[in-house]
């Protein structure tokens, strides 16, 4: 609908609103005289108010599309924030792990200067382990 | 051969103590917190205004064929009035991802102040087993003594806090340095609510007004029929008159936030601040309204 994208948000939800108001009096006048009125010509006024009520769909539609892009740049800008926001949390997680690591590392190398064998095993198997289970974190 | 534990702890000490005594001093960020709290039960407020959007589009449109269609069939009725409302539900996804934006800002500046982050007790606890562990080479004598580990360990305890602690405060800066997005966010929010769930209720209203009229007038023929829409139509229209009152409750609890981004952005260096406290607490009120009034979103019930 090339002509819509003329209008200014404010126009185009004024319009909806008058379209709505049209629609309510095309619903009173059936109401009121609906005695006096033929069946086809109450169903005639029936069929105006679905395609004010369609109209008034569309123009708040538009409406809408005009809300969410006039927010689009300011929804980047926090998409952005919170991303940072997130690497920082990862760097917070990166110094818990490194500190944790540095503990199994230690145990390592006691293991080692002790020469005890199973000592060695379970602190090696330990180092390969945990960090797959920090990343799952 | 050199005792390595007696070379660098004594020159430690007095550091050591300094750090503890420093310890008391660390930043509460529960104001932070209790901002994104609120924030994110505001977007979970307003989340059903988009299907109550398009529920109110095709409300109408069924009421009204119901009432007064010239030959009525529900389903083909049903299906009419989900195809001319579908513009407004397409449209309406954009603006539910703009509330989840919001939604997920609150959750990432929760995670950015939580309390837990900046303690790395346990992980210092595993350090210290570790170290306690080691033995000097030829004596087994341990290497470190158990006072001057528990020294070592709670100053390292202590720097890496306030390490973390430097990370979350520049984080939290950040985020909240995006004030001015997140007031134009919530003001498309607010807009949305205003400008399309709102008139949506608002015409729903003033057909009820009409309808009841052309119910009144049928009303010698069909009473008992009459009588039972009439009820029915009373009850929805009091629904209604409700839920306006949500969009009232949701434009305030909306300022509220834009001014408490404001309040925290200017005293993150003093979250204590007993101006910053007023404000929290009227956006929690705020937020606490909304929630109440948001019961309203439900179906009318006899």
């Amino acid at each position: 609908m090339p002509p819509l994208t003329e209008l200014t948000k404010d126009q185009a939800y004024a319009i909806a609103d008058s379209l709505a108001q049209a629609s309510s009096l095309v619903l009173e006048l059936r109401i009121r005289e609906r005695d006096a009125l033929a069946p086809e010509e109450r169903m005639l006024l029936e069929q105006y108010e679905n395609h004010l009520d369609q109209m008034v769909a569309l123009f708040r539609a538009y409406g809408i599309s005009l809300i969410a892009a006039g927010a689009e740049q300011a929804r980047g800008d926090i998409e952005g924030a919170i991303a940072k926001g997130k690497l920082q949390l990862r760097r917070i997680a990166d110094v818990k792990a490194a500190i944790a690591a540095a503990a199994r590392l230690v145990d390592l190398g006691a293991a080692i200067l002790s020469r005890d064998p199973f000592a060695i095993g379970e602190a090696a198997a330990s180092l390969r382990a945990r960090p797959k289970k920090a990343e799952a974190a | 051969m050199q005792r390595p534990s007696t070379i660098p702890l004594p020159t430690l000490l007095p550091a050591t103590l300094a750090a503890l005594l420093l310890a008391g001093c660390t930043a509460n960020l529960a104001p932070v917190r209790t901002f994104a709290e609120q924030t994110h039960k505001l977007s979970g407020s307003f989340d059903p205004m988009l299907a109550g959007t398009f529920n109110s589009c095709t409300d109408k449109a069924l009421r009204k064929r119901l009432i007064l269609a010239e030959r009525f069939d529900a389903q083909a009725s049903e299906q009419a009035a989900r195809a001319d409302c579908a513009p407004v539900a397409q449209a309406s996804v954009a603006i539910g991802k703009l509330n989840d934006v919001l939604a997920r800002y609150a959750q990432t500046l929760a995670a950015v102040a939580d309390e837990k982050l900046p303690v790395h007790m346990e992980e210092f606890t595993a350090l210290g087993d570790a170290l306690g562990g080691l033995a000097q080479p030829g004596s087994g004598a341990p290497l470190l003594d158990a006072d001057k580990l528990s020294k070592v360990v709670k100053l390292s305890e202590h720097l890496s806090r306030l390490a973390t602690q430097r990370l979350q405060k520049s984080a939290l800066r950040e985020l909240l340095d995006e004030q001015e997005a997140v007031t134009i966010l919530s003001n498309a929010l607010k807009e949305y609510a205003q400008r399309n769930y709102r008139a949506g209720l608002q015409d729903e209203l003033r057909d009820l007004a009409l309808l009841r009229g052309a119910v009144d007038s049928a009303a010698p023929r069909e009473p008992l029929a009459a009588n039972y829409i009439r009820a029915r139509l009373h009850l929805e229209s009091r629904q209604l008159q409700e839920r306006e009152r949500i969009v009232a409750a949701y434009v305030a609890a909306v300022d509220a936030l834009q001014a408490s981004v404001a309040a925290l952005r200017t005293n993150l260096d003093r979250l204590q601040a007993p101006e910053l406290e007023q404000q929290l607490a009227q956006f929690s009120g705020h937020v606490a309204a909304l929630q109440k009034q948001a019961a309203f979103y439900g179906p009318a019930r006899w």
